[in-house]
């Protein structure tokens, strides 16, 4: 029996990715047309690729025809993730307070039901200054905020729900170029499915990163191991062949979309196959002691 | 359905309170003892089976034939199940209801939906004075639910209301939405006069034929709100006979008020 998996010629390593439990929401915002609804969400989703800075993790979902949105109008799903529910409540105010209800004709809604919620509109309405109008319609409380184009119309409270950030992939191509080409199609295929968000730039991370550094205060720094130019002067896990390592790390409502993401996302890397470039895939973890979801290539590769 | 029919005799000669025949008081009763639930008739107590032929299932969910305007009463306090009245309502129909639904094939009379705080009262022919509105004596009218009207209702209904929605597909009376505190009320007909008198908060929707329109409203011009799609589509929700509210624009004139009271209420006509 052979040791290992082979994709299209690509070696996929006997490894995991490690995840971790996290709090997320998801919100509709629609607008006049769909050009406003995604300048409202790609300016609420500017720095959030991690929490390790951002405060939250956050990306597009998916666009919204009208027909599937509360208002009728086109719209967009936005998804974002936290480490607490607290830190999450604040990531909504800050982001939907400074990039949605900013943002020409657009309007806000919860795109979760849950027993736990957080406010939306609740804390927002204040912007009004007493001239905010609440209508609750269908059991749900909305909130009418005057702007100057008119209203900014907002659902009171947003569903959250428990969820999994950090399933990741590593693909090993021999140039840049040729992970970059991988990369992209990982993306594109991912980007297809719901209740899952890469929130990195494009979707891809070219700093994978390891936990502490040499440096006092840095949480995490440069994952040396896959970096190609300092194979002499560290324990590499790069092969003499290896010149890029790029990662796609996924962020997921639940176990089940992350591992379909994955499955999805490594099948269209190795697609390209190691004719052109793509050695192997692998995965990132801590030893598997931080985080208590394993998502096993060869089981999700079955 | 699934439950008795229940089919008036002869009209009583004083008012009869129904509120005692309600889906909650029905559950788990069979024909005999609904038959024997007493109820108040003028100055006196009758049993159910005195006044109505009695037949169908046993169950929760009542239909009442050839009722009057002097049962009244009907679905008080109920907070599920279903009543259909064939024929007229009389006064506080669904008063204090919290949930369930019904639907009148007829006319209903004065104070339809009194206190109604969940639940959805449908009456197909005319509403009397007072729809939705305060009662004598208390601060409040309606507080949540929904009232649909497919003919005309009569003055001052949504007096006061606090929350819920009125729809009436016909014409309104005059000083509709008075002093109301929230709460939406749509009259698809003409408005009758003095609209919206006194109310500090809350929506008056309708698309066009406004009435003599208080002074003390300002106009803000015409706007796409869209809360009002918003709304329509979640009302439309409720059957095919609130289909029609899908069809409503969002682009409304709006009309700010009353400023007499430092209202923040508003008179919306759709454009």
């Amino acid at each position: 029996m052979s040791p290992h998996m082979k994709i299209n010629g690509v070696v996929i390593e006997d490894t995991f990715a490690e995840a971790f439990p996290m709090k997320a929401t998801r919100l509709l915002i629609t607008a006049q047309s769909h050009y406003w609804a995604y300048c409202a969400a790609n300016t609420m989703t500017g720095f959030a690729t991690s929490v390790i800075a951002c405060g939250c993790e956050a990306d597009l979902e998916r666009e919204l025809k009208p027909s599937e949105t509360p208002d009728g109008r086109p719209g967009v799903s936005v998804l974002l993730f936290s480490m607490s529910g607290k830190e999450l409540g604040k990531q909504i105010q800050k982001r939907v307070g400074q990039c949605v209800l900013t943002c020409p004709t657009t309007a806000c809604f919860s795109g979760l039901q849950g027993e736990e919620t957080l406010p939306l509109g609740d804390n927002l309405r204040f912007f009004g200054d007493g001239f905010q109008i609440s209508k609750r319609i269908n059991g749900r409380r909305y909130w009418r905020v005057p702007v100057m184009d008119g209203e900014f119309l907002c659902e009171g409270k947003t569903g959250v729900s428990k969820a999994i950030g950090g399933g990741n992939f590593l693909i090993l191509a021999d140039t840049q170029a040729n992970g970059i080409a991988a990369a992209e199609e990982a993306v594109k295929a991912i980007r297809k499915l719901p209740n899952v968000i890469m929130p990195f730039p494009g979707g891809v991370v070219r700093s994978g990163s390891k936990v502490g550094s040499k440096y006092k205060g840095l949480p995490a720094s440069t994952n040396d191991a896959y970096c190609p130019t300092i194979k002499g002067q560290v324990k590499s896990a790069l092969g003499p062949k290896v010149g890029a390592v790029l990662e796609i790390v996924i962020d997921g409502l639940d176990n089940e979309s992350i591992r379909k993401a994955m499955h999805v996302g490594i099948q269209a890397a190795c697609s390209l196959g190691a004719e052109q470039g793509i050695s192997r895939i692998s995965a990132g973890h801590y030893g598997g002691n931080l985080g208590p979801y394993h998502f096993k290539l060869w089981e999700i590769l079955k | 359905m699934n439950g008795p029919i229940l089919t008036l005799k002869e009209i009583p000669d004083s008012r009869v309170d129904m509120s005692p025949l309600t889906p909650d008081a029905l559950r788990g009763t069979d024909l005999e003892q609904i038959a024997a639930i007493a109820l108040r008739c003028g100055g006196r107590k009758v049993t159910t089976s005195e006044l109505f032929g009695i037949e169908g299932e046993p169950g929760p969910d009542i239909e009442i034939r050839e009722s009057c305007e002097r049962l009244e009463g009907i679905g008080s306090r109920m907070t599920k199940g279903e009543i259909r009245v064939v024929g007229k309502a009389g006064a506080y129909l669904g008063q204090d209801m919290k949930g369930g639904v019904i639907t009148v094939k007829g006319d209903a009379g004065l104070w339809a939906g009194a206190g109604m705080r969940g639940g959805r009262i449908e009456i197909l022919g005319n509403a009397g004075d007072y729809l939705g509105a305060v009662r004598i004596g208390e601060q409040q009218g309606m507080r949540g639910g929904t009232i649909l009207v497919i003919g005309n209702a009569g003055d001052r209904l949504g007096e006061r209301m606090r929350r819920g929605s009125i729809i009436v597909q016909g014409n309104g009376g005059s000083y509709a939405g008075a002093n109301m505190l929230a709460g939406t009320l749509i009259v698809m007909g003409h408005l009758g006069s003095c609209a919206g008198f006194g109310m500090r908060r809350g929506t008056i929707v309708t698309p066009g034929m406004l009435g003599d329109l208080l002074p003390s409203f300002s106009d803000c011009g015409i706007l796409d709100l869209g809360f009002l799609s918003l709304m329509f589509r979640e009302l439309a929700n409720h059957g095919p006979r609130y289909g029609f509210l899908k069809e409503l624009s969002s682009l409304t004139r709006r009309f700010a008020g009353d400023a007499g009271v430092g209202g923040k209420g508003e008179i919306l006509v759709l454009q």
